[in-house]
């Protein structure tokens, strides 16, 4: 960046900031402001848009976009099978208002944004497509990580990335951390199994038999 | 107007208890419940919670009728205390079942703080032994050199201690300190109609029933055709006639805009420690002008909660921590210490990294990557949390008042006044030392302690009607009768003398049952 570039962004910045911080002061500055915090606090308590949508079964191809996603955002630690990721989507498209509305237009979104690039749907697509595109309509909530730019960028463009990220895909990661993540860890089965009452007095299986191969590797017992 | 002979207030674990065993017996029951329905076994509610990693709305009760306002010390969010479902907070519950040590009855003798219980360690005894084979508690004292006295052992066998849980009581026996089993009330084998537990975990919802629910027994009293269920009701009133004796109570459904009245011989209010006293003091009228039972004064003083200071520990090992769904090893060494008087018990314990599950406590962080997943994961299993749950003290500065903000229906909710006394701080003094012993007999590389006023109160609530045998100083009998209405009694934590440092709920149970016993034996058979 240039050196009067640099300058007039800088002094843009730290007149907006001093005229922000006086307008704060006023309170028909606050008034105006109120309004669209409001609008960002409805946008972050998403759940409720999600309310009046029917319930129903999802689509062979919706369903099909949503395990490739799975497989997309667990690609670097792959799980063995998918059927939980499947009975999730399923179950709660069937019980939960809003969610099967809001599977199709995540499909739909991620399906045109496919066709426009590379001419096949998004579950054709490549793993690192997919995640390209899964980084342009659902990234890591902006709100939580960019503090009020992200807030900004959450009242302008991302109410519908708030959406796919928080029921999407931090649903499948939430889903992950407490059944396959556990059993890349060392676990042997995850909470929802009947685990039985022996296991959980002992080192795990796998981490058993690992602690065994570093043993005998290193001449122990 | 409809009738019965027996009125509870509260489908919870106390009221759901005397309701079985007065059906058993052929008595009629009503039991009033504000809270829905709650289908048992919680199989659905475990698939949605578990599977689904859903809370369903329609469990949770709207703020109109359930809240409460606070102040004084207390940071965290005491309204989620409470779980307003048929069969109460019991419906997801860790199932931790212990006796208080008969030290307990007679603090004020032997320790010069609280007051004394109107009955003693050996009068509520046998009654323990009822509540451990009334909820199948496993268990054994056999590891446990610190266990009260017992004349039965118990029901079925303990759970024995996880993989850290072992590793902690290796260490810490090097160092005098004895990690044992924690007796449960949850089936380690089958137990009548009831299946054994298989583990699925984590046991805050049980989807077979292994862990006791109080669904249970309101299961078996329904079945009797003696008791009758009332949901999604709340009962806004006690009625006492002129000559003092309660003749009802004055309930609405929630949806509904007319209140409806039902008659009863005997009343029993077995909310919970806040809202009882809360009934109370919105039954007042011409004759009782300051609440039932309140004429010394006494309705809604003595509140106690349990205080849990948190810490955690980081560990270089792998614990693998959270593989049995409940708790095992927890520590009841110091549930007497010598220097107890100056300050409180602390019992020790090790719930869950994050309640109700560590690996879903995460749903605020927000992960880029399935690597940041399994990074979280494999860090959780380094720490491990302590949780050093300690007695409170009474004093002026705990209490239940009525509100200014009201329900649906106009009625003020609870106040709830909360405040840490010197005593208090004392304890949280001497706990804050076995925490740093722990810490360092256990070897953590790292640790963290909450501060006095970052406890929780375990959901643990006690007094506000309790018992003794001087009217002057107290709201009930050791039977929960209230002194100046015979026929109203009042059963629950409410009635506690003081907290002791162990989890009220079988001693809730024990004293439940005791009730009934008394009233069958002595006022109903009587009235017959």
């Amino acid at each position: 960046m240039k050196r009067r570039k640099f300058l007039t962004i800088l002094g843009s910045t730290a007149t907006l900031t001093v005229v922000g911080a006086i307008a704060w002061r006023q309170k028909w500055y606050r008034g105006a402001v109120a309004p669209i915090h409001a609008y960002y606090i409805s946008l972050k308590q998403e759940k409720e848009s999600l309310k009046d949508a029917p319930t129903g079964s999802l689509t062979a191809s919706t369903l099909s976009v949503l395990l490739a996603t799975t497989e997309a955002l667990l690609h670097d630690t792959p799980p063995k099978e998918m059927s939980h990721y499947e009975d999730f989507f399923r179950w709660h498209a069937e019980h939960l208002s809003g969610y099967k509305r809001l599977y199709e237009q995540f499909a739909a979104t991620v399906d045109q944004i496919a066709r426009k690039s590379s001419n096949i749907t998004f579950a054709d697509n490549d793993i690192v497509t997919r995640k390209k595109i899964l980084a342009m309509v659902a990234p890591a909530s902006s709100d939580s990580l960019l503090g009020k730019l992200g807030k900004f960028q959450t009242v302008l463009f991302g109410k519908e990335q708030l959406l796919f990220y928080n029921h999407i895909v931090h649903e499948i990661f939430r889903l992950f951390a407490r059944t396959d993540a556990l059993i890349l860890v060392g676990y042997e089965a995850w909470p929802g199994q009947a685990r039985g009452l022996d296991n959980y007095r002992q080192l795990p299986g796998k981490a058993k038999a690992e602690s065994a191969r570093m043993m005998s590797r290193m001449g122990g017992n | 107007m409809s009738q019965s002979t027996v009125a509870i207030v509260g489908s919870g674990i106390v009221g759901t208890t005397i309701a079985y065993l007065l059906t058993k017996k052929g008595y009629d029951v009503d039991v009033f419940e504000k809270g829905p329905d709650y289908p048992y076994p919680h199989t659905a509610q475990f698939r949605e919670q578990v599977l689904y990693l859903h809370e369903n709305s329609a469990y949770i009760s709207p703020t109109d009728l359930k809240h409460l306002t606070l102040s004084g010390d207390y940071q965290r969010n005491l309204n989620g205390d409470f779980y307003m479902v048929v069969g109460g907070s019991a419906t997801r519950w860790s199932g931790i079942t212990l006796r208080m040590i008969p030290n307990d009855f007679k603090t004020k003798t032997l320790y010069g703080y609280g007051e004394d219980w109107p009955l003693t360690y050996g009068d509520l005894e046998p009654y323990y032994c009822k509540a451990e084979s009334l909820l199948g508690v496993s268990g054994t004292d056999s590891d446990n050199p610190f266990a009260p006295p017992r004349s039965k052992p118990h029901p079925l066998p303990p759970f024995e201690l996880s993989y850290d849980d072992v590793i902690f009581a290796e260490k810490l026996r090097a160092h005098g300190i004895v990690l044992h089993t924690t007796p449960q009330a949850r089936t380690s084998k089958d137990y009548g109609d009831r299946v054994a537990c298989e583990n699925y975990g984590p046991c805050w919802v049980c989807p077979t029933g292994a862990r006791y629910s109080p669904n249970y027994h309101l299961m078996h009293a329904l079945k009797t055709g003696k008791c009758k269920l009332h949901t999604n009701v709340s009962v806004r009133r006690i009625v006492v006639d002129k000559s003092g004796k309660a003749t009802g109570l004055v309930y609405q459904p929630n949806d509904k805009s007319q209140e409806q009245e039902h008659s009863a011989k005997i009343v029993i209010v077995a909310a919970n420690a806040i809202e009882s006293a809360r009934l109370l003091l919105l039954s007042a009228d011409e004759r009782h002008p300051n609440a039932l039972g309140n004429n010394t004064g006494h309705v809604g003083k003595h509140l106690t909660f349990h205080h849990g200071w948190y810490g955690e520990m980081h560990y270089k090992e792998t614990l693998y921590p959270s593989r049995f769904g409940g708790w095992t090893g927890q520590c009841h060494q110091f549930l007497d210490p010598p220097s107890r008087g100056k300050h409180g018990s602390v019992k020790i314990e090790f719930p869950f990294i994050h309640e109700p599950d560590p690996f879903l406590s995460a749903a605020d962080l927000k992960w880029a990557t399935s690597s940041d997943v399994i990074e979280h994961v494999k860090e959780v299993q380094h720490q491990q949390p302590i949780r050093l749950h300690s007695e409170a003290s009474t004093g002026p500065e705990k209490y239940v008042a009525l509100s200014k903000d009201r329900d649906r229906f106009g009625d003020p909710f609870a106040h709830v006044q909360y405040s840490l006394n010197d005593f208090d701080y004392e304890t949280y003094q001497f706990a804050t030392k076995l925490f740093d012993r722990f810490a360092e007999a256990t070897q953590a590389d790292q640790k963290k302690w909450t501060e006095p006023k970052g406890f929780s109160s375990t959901a643990h609530h006690h007094g506000t009607c309790r018992m003794g045998t001087n009217p002057r100083d107290s709201v009930v009998d050791s039977f929960g009768k209230m002194h100046d209405i015979p026929n109203l009694l009042i059963a629950g934590g409410s009635t506690f003398v003081g907290s002791a440092a162990v989890n009220p709920t079988l001693t809730m149970v024990a004293l439940a049952i005791r009730t009934a016993d008394y009233l069958m034996d002595q006022i109903l058979d009587r009235q017959n």
